[in-house]
């Protein structure tokens, strides 16, 4: 599917997700860990690789089967490589931890495996989940 | 999303959420969860067993609560959370900022006092 970042089409994708997901039956593990992936990323590339602009696009890809579910997600722009970016600091209590900033943390939690790539006009994240 | 609030005391009440937590259902139910928690002074046991979804921004929602109910003395607790639910707050290590139960009693006894 082909999704701009607005958050209407956000939900029309996550439709389209949660559709393809009841045809391609997996755990529910992995049903939940494809749906945030789709969430955190989305809003990352939102925020942070499309700047805002309600109608870049976004080519995302699922695969299911052979014990796990595949996303990718592919965009014009420059390189926004999740895979390079620091772990968090541990948590210590609620007046030092970050309000937000959890999303990448999730991804890699759930995710198996991530791979970025970037031909200087294009970056592609790959993220699978075991199933 | 749907929010359900229950008194089930003098000064304790009980919200129930129900449905998917995501960056959507926030926008819509920060203001109303932050306004029945925090800005009550209340001890509140929030029970997330019908909770069926939470991604980054829900919890973004319920650490930025906490943190106004410090400022306002009130206190709060979850519990019920399962499946996936629990793993997201696992990974978040969610139980480091907010007292978290696996039930209602135990909810209750982290917020006593």
């Amino acid at each position: 599917m082909q999704i701009d970042s607005r958050a209407i089409t956000l939900e029309d994708g996550r439709t389209t997700l949660l559709a393809f997901l009841r045809s391609n039956p997996v755990g529910d593990r992995a049903r939940y860990g494809t749906e945030l992936v789709f969430e955190e990323w989305m809003t990352n590339l939102r925020m942070h690789a499309l700047h805002g602009d309600p109608h870049a696009l976004v080519d995302v890809d699922v695969q299911a089967g052979r014990g796990e579910v595949c996303l990718s997600f592919s965009h014009d722009g420059p390189a926004f490589d999740p895979t390079t970016f620091p772990e968090p600091k541990p948590v210590a209590d609620l007046t030092d931890t970050p309000v937000g900033g959890r999303g990448l943390l999730l991804i890699r939690s759930f995710a198996r495996s991530m791979r970025y790539s970037h031909d200087g006009r294009r970056g592609t994240l790959i993220v699978c989940i075991d199933d | 999303m749907n929010m359900e609030l229950v008194a089930t005391g003098e000064n304790t009440q009980r919200v129930l959420l129900t449905g998917r937590l995501d960056s959507r259902a926030v926008d819509g139910l920060e203001a109303r969860f932050s306004a029945a928690i925090a800005a009550t002074g209340q001890r509140t046991v929030v029970d997330l067993g019908k909770l069926e979804f939470i991604a980054s921004m829900g919890i973004r929602m319920l650490v930025s609560c906490a943190r106004a109910a410090a400022g306002k003395n009130a206190k709060f607790a979850l519990y019920g959370a399962r499946g996936p639910v629990q793993e997201v707050f696992e990974f978040a290590s969610l139980s480091q900022i907010i007292p978290i139960a696996d039930d209602e009693a135990g909810a209750a006894a982290l917020i006593q006092g």
